[in-house]
Order: structure tokens, then C-alpha cells, then sequence
């Protein structure tokens, strides 16, 4: 997480743009801004500099709106984000993981129908969906806004949600297809049926289980692409959330921003990571310290 | 076998179909592309009439009488309109069916009559949307295919690499691809294209990058699950190096694996790359690809749903094609117990 932070700072300032190019047009004016903001002293002193401040929990302040102490910039983006991410996470869950269940049990053909749809739910961009879903529910059936955010107001959240947590079931719905269907060929599976189990109960008491690891180890790169789609989510439907600030940062070549934006969601993806490994022995207890498949 | 013989028809017609009708999809001009023949539709003689009357009209003329006589027309009018060049221009781009629009002597217009070439209309710079989406559809083709191919191949190298080698460099492989994970994926392609540049090759790279861990986690558990088989161990044991047993056991074992991955990760390509041209952070003017083109249609949605609903078509086709090409290499799955 530091090392992608750090990596993130250098690199950044090293690429092309200026974040004062915009708002100082002579040169003598931007040396100056640059002397204030700090922009003129060697990286090393910066990077040292950012560390400290970032030790005490400090983020230093944006370098295009001066005097924004970044660290408020991002929390208070990163709350609305959060109100559209996780309820997206949790929708995409349910449909994902519910039909799965349901496709394990049914046909062949049902099954390959719905893998094909679950992939050209991932090619179909957000921005084609999400503007539909406007058009049809906030246009012609007036029932929900069209677009922006109001603190508080739920109605402007249910959309983005929805809009994000498409593309989201449809990739959970092939990796844990995948993984039931591997589960799905073991003899256990056999036994139980023996017994006189149904198709759904044998999906849901026996092989749904086995088949929530593979499907775990999925959840850090379904963080991952959440905040990927969010990004687009949050600019179709003009949310001030942590997508646009970063997006903002970055034409505006807004150093303190990017570095702050990038560590908060690579701690994100980290974190997830880290509950999802932690979480294999709950689920399966041989998996100890033996290096495990998948 | 039809299916698949189908599926690589379309992908050569989307190859070629865009030199088949000419024009460079970066030039201004593209308007001017030669347009097959079997696409134009001449308007009818009665609805070229109306046609000639509204445009009259809308100059502020009384057409009293319009003669077609094949692709001319002449109009007379009950009085003369003034004799204004701007005139002429404005009914000439008024409508492009109808072209070539001079003052006759006797104060009557005349014009030529076209056939109909924009099907799905113009962009707001004049070029022809048919054009440009045919243009982005090869585009964004060969990108997703590149990236297809890069991640496939890097990922089952590293895969088999890190299924077989020691401990520490399994380790060493896994976690360094797992922190690409943690970086925001706009932020390297924007980083990545400061420093490459914003061209196919340098975005398939960066996009490839971003798809790799997960296509090398893929394949190295696969191998994981092949290499403890019986055959396998027997290799071992029988003196087999490394290198021979992933070529000869390994590989082959999860060859069959690769192309139903292949097809999502190519989806997953289309993706990004369109999430990307949306935010005006990948490909730009005057490239175009199919995420450009999309992103430009949605916002018109209401006004001009045409070109979107034809371009999201394409884009179900292109990937219902590779879905089936992926398909083609399935065998020898384990049987179903259920």
C-alpha cells in the first residue's frame, strides 16, 4: 500500500502537466506559486515531507483548490461513494450468487443462456445502461431522478446503484458458476443425490459451500472493479463522490489528491484481500498452512 | 461447425468491411467515402417531392409546379427568389439528399437529387456515423483481440511458472502481480499513457497489465489442481525436468481452459477500453472505437437512439462471436454428479 502510494507520488510528478499551469498563467507568478506550495523543492524533501504529514494523518492540501486540506476532500467523497458502492456490492451479491445457484440446478442449455448474458453483461459499458435506466425510469416513467445528489435523499442513490451492480452480478456470476460447477463433479455430490436430496437443496446444503472459496478469493478484484465503476457510475450520473475527485485530481494534475485518492483505494482493495485470506479456514478448516489450488 | 464457420466470417467481414468502403476514418472528409452501392436508398419520386417542397419552403418560396426527370429536378415558383448564393448553400446542407441546388434563368430552382447515404446520419463534424462505427468496431476488435492475446499467453506462461517453481518464487510471482491489484486501474493507464503514449499497442499493454493477475491466478490453479494427478507424479518420477514436464503434461492439460477464459477477458477488454474512451482518459479524436462511438451515442440517446442501438448491436454481435470462438475448444470436462 505505501509502495503503490510512493510509486504513485514519484511517477506522478514526473509525468507531463503542471497543477498550477491553469490558474497562473506568467511564469514569474507560477514560481511563486510553486514556492508556496512547495512544488520547487527537491522530490526527495516533498516525498519526506508527505511522509511526515502522513504519519500524523495528514494528507497535505490540494494544490488546485488552495488552502482544501485534502484529507476532508477525500472522506467526505469517499462517505458518498460509499453509500452507492456498497449497497451495489451487496445487490450484485444476491443476484450473482442467487443465480448461480438457481443456473447450477437448472438445465444445460439454461446454463449456457445465462453465461452468455452474464458476458455481454461485462462488455455492455455502464454508460450505455446507465443512461437507458435514466431515460426509462426518470424520463418516461418519472418515478425516481434523473441525475445529481442530495444529501440525505436516498431516491437519487437508487439508480447509480443499479447502474453498478449490473456489470458487477454478471462477473460474480461466472466465477461462482465456475467454481459450483467444479464443486458440482465431485462424488459427494453423487452421494447426496443418492440420498434422495433435490437439485436445489443439493446446490444450496452441499456444493454452495465448497464453492465459496474460489469464489472468496474473488472479492479483492470485485472491490477493484466496483471503484472502477463507480468512477464511470458517478460521472453519468453527476455524484460528487470519490470517482469524480480522483478523476478531477487527475486532469488537474492535483499531486496531494491523486496520492491521497490512490492510497485510500489501494488500503481498500488491500483490506478486502486480507479479510477474504483470513476468511478461508471459517469456511474450510483443512485449509490451514497447506498451499492451497484456486 | 457452422456456428464457428459463421462466427469467422463475421470477424473477417468487420476486418475488411472498412477498406471496402474507402475513406480514412481520422480525415474530415469521411462524407465523402464511397458508400456500396447497395446501401443507397433514392428517396420515390413522391417523397423526393416533398422533400423539394419543404425545402422551398423553407426558404420562403411558393413552389407552383416540381419536375423530376431521373436524379434532376427543376422547380418553378410563383415568385422569384432573390438571387442569393447564400441561398443555394443553405438548401444545398439543408438536406443531403438534395444537392446541386442552382437558380434557373426564368427565377425557377433546380438541384440534383442523391441517394440516401447516411443511414444512421452524421456526426457533428459532417462524417458519416455508419462509416465511423464500422471503423471502431475493427478498432476496438483488434485491441480487445491484442489484449486477449497478451494476457492469455503472459498469464499461462507466469501461471505454469509459478505452479511449478519453488515456494519463494511462487510467492515472489503472486504477490507482485497481486499488488497490480491495489493500483486504481485509471491510474496506470493515464500514468502509462503519459509515458507511452495514447496508441493501440501502448493501451492493449497497459490493459493487458491490468488483466493479468487474474488470467495468471487462473492458470496457476489449474496447473495446481493438474500436477498433483497420478500421470503427472508418474512424469515426475520417471526423470522428467521442469520445463519438459509443464510442455508435455501441464500445458496441454489446461490448454482447453484457456479459450472460454479468453472470451471474458476479451469482454472484460471491451470494457474498460469503453469506460475509458467515456472519460476521454483512453483512445481520442480522431481515433475512433467502439467505446468512443458508444459514448458519443448515449449522450444522444433520446434525440438519435438509432446509432446507439445499432452500435450496442455490433458490440453484442463481436462478443457473442468470441463467446462461441471460445467455446470451440471445450472438451473433457468433468462430469456433472448433479
Amino acid at each position: 500500500m505505501m509502495l503503490v502510494a510512493s510509486v504513485t507520488f514519484v511517477l506522478i510528478r514526473q509525468a507531463p502537466g503542471n497543477p498550477l499551469a491553469t490558474t497562473f498563467a506568467g511564469q514569474a507568478l507560477r514560481a511563486n506559486a510553486a514556492a508556496q506550495v512547495g512544488l520547487d523543492r527537491p522530490i526527495l524533501v516533498q516525498y519526506t515531507d508527505w511522509l511526515r504529514h502522513l504519519a500524523r494523518g495528514e494528507l497535505g492540501e490540494s494544490m488546485v483548490f488552495r488552502g482544501q486540506p485534502v484529507r476532508a476532500l477525500i472522506f467526505d467523497a469517499a462517505a458518498i461513494t460509499l453509500q452507492i458502492a456498497v449497497p451495489a456490492l451487496l445487490l450484485a451479491a444476491g443476484l450473482a450468487l442467487g443465480g448461480a445457484v438457481l443456473a447450477a440446478a437448472a438445465s444445460g442449455r439454461a446454463r449456457r443462456w445465462a453465461g452468455g448474458l452474464a458476458v455481454l453483461g461485462i462488455a455492455i459499458p455502464v454508460f450505455v445502461t446507465a443512461p437507458f435506466l435514466a431515460l426509462v425510469i426518470g424520463v418516461w416513467l418519472r418515478v425516481l431522478p434523473v441525475a445529481g445528489y442530495a444529501p440525505g435523499d436516498p431516491t437519487y442513490l437508487l439508480m447509480p446503484i443499479l447502474a453498478l451492480a449490473l456489470p458487477l452480478a454478471a462477473s460474480l456470476y461466472l466465477v461462482s458458476t465456475q467454481a459450483l460447477e467444479e464443486v458440482l463433479s465431485h462424488p459427494s455430490i453423487r452421494t447426496a443425490r443418492a440420498k434422495g436430496l433435490g437439485r436445489l437443496h443439493t446446490v444450496t446444503g452441499h456444493a454452495f459451500r465448497a464453492a465459496a472459496i474460489p469464489v472468496l478469493s474473488f472479492a479483492g478484484p470485485l472491490v477493484a472493479a466496483t471503484l472502477l465503476g463507480s468512477v464511470v457510475v458517478e460521472s453519468v450520473f453527476d455524484i460528487p463522490g470519490l470517482g469524480r475527485v480522483f478523476l478531477d485530481a487527475m486532469t488537474g494534475r492535483d499531486y496531494a489528491v491523486i496520492a491521497g485518492t490512490t492510497l485510500v483505494t489501494s488500503a481498500t482493495v488491500i483490506l478486502t484481500n486480507l479479510v477474504a485470506d483470513l476468511s478461508y479456514p471459517l469456511l474450510d478448516p483443512r485449509q490451514g498452512m497447506t498451499r492451497e489450488t484456486g | 461447425m457452422t456456428r464457428i464457420v459463421l462466427a469467422v466470417a463475421v470477424l473477417v467481414v468487420i476486418a475488411i468491411l472498412p477498406a471496402l468502403l474507402g475513406g480514412d476514418p481520422t480525415s474530415q472528409n469521411l462524407s465523402a467515402a464511397r458508400a456500396p452501392a447497395s446501401w443507397t436508398a433514392k428517396p420515390t419520386a413522391q417523397q423526393a417531392e416533398i422533400l423539394i417542397a419543404e425545402a422551398v419552403i423553407a426558404v420562403g418560396g411558393t413552389p407552383r409546379a416540381i419536375s423530376i426527370d431521373g436524379q434532376d429536378f427543376a422547380v418553378v415558383l410563383r415568385d422569384a427568389l432573390s438571387d442569393d448564393p447564400a441561398l443555394t448553400e443553405f438548401l444545398d446542407r439543408r438536406d443531403p439528399r438534395l444537392t446541386w441546388w442552382r437558380l434557373d434563368a426564368d427565377g425557377g430552382l433546380a438541384g440534383r437529387i442523391e441517394p440516401m447515404r447516411h443511414l444512421l446520419g452524421t456526426d457533428g463534424l459532417g462524417r458519416d456515423q455508419l462509416t465511423r462505427l464500422l471503423h471502431g468496431l475493427r478498432m476496438t476488435a483488434s485491441f480487445a483481440g491484442m489484449v486477449t492475446l497478451l494476457v492469455i499467453t503472459a498469464g499461462a506462461i507466469l501461471g505454469l511458472l509459478a505452479a511449478l517453481s519453488p515456494r519463494w518464487l511462487d510467492e515472489v510471482v503472486m504477490r507482485s502481480l497481486e499488488a497490480v491489484y491495489a493500483f486504481p486501474v485509471f491510474l496506470i493507464v493515464v500514468l502509462g499513457t503519459l509515458y507511452l503514449g495514447v496508441s493501440v499497442a501502448a493501451l492493449a499493454l497497459l490493459i493487458a497489465l491490468i488483466e493479468l493477475p487474474d488470467a495468471t491466478r487462473f492458470t496457476r490453479g489449474a496447473a495446481l489442481r493438474v500436477r498433483v494427478e497420478e500421470y503427472v507424479r508418474a512424469a515426475r518420477a520417471l526423470g522428467l525436468s521442469t520445463t519438459q514436464l509443464a510442455w508435455r503434461h501441464l500445458f496441454p492439460a489446461i490448454l482447453s481452459l484457456l479459450p472460454p477464459y479468453g472470451a471474458i477477458v476479451f469482454a472484460r477488454a471491451v470494457a474498460i477500453e469503453s469506460a475509458l474512451s467515456f472519460l476521454a482518459l483512453g483512445f481520442q479524436e480522431p481515433q475512433i472505437t467502439l467505446g468512443l462511438f458508444l459514448a458519443e451515442a448515449s449522450a444522444q440517446m433520446e434525440a438519435r437512439p438509432l446509432p446507439l442501438l445499432v452500435a450496442t448491436g455490433f458490440l453484442v454481435l463481436l462478443v457473442l462471436i468470441v463467446l462461441i470462438l471460445g467455446q470451440t475448444g471445450r472438451q473433457g470436462r468433468p462430469e456433472r454428479m448433479l
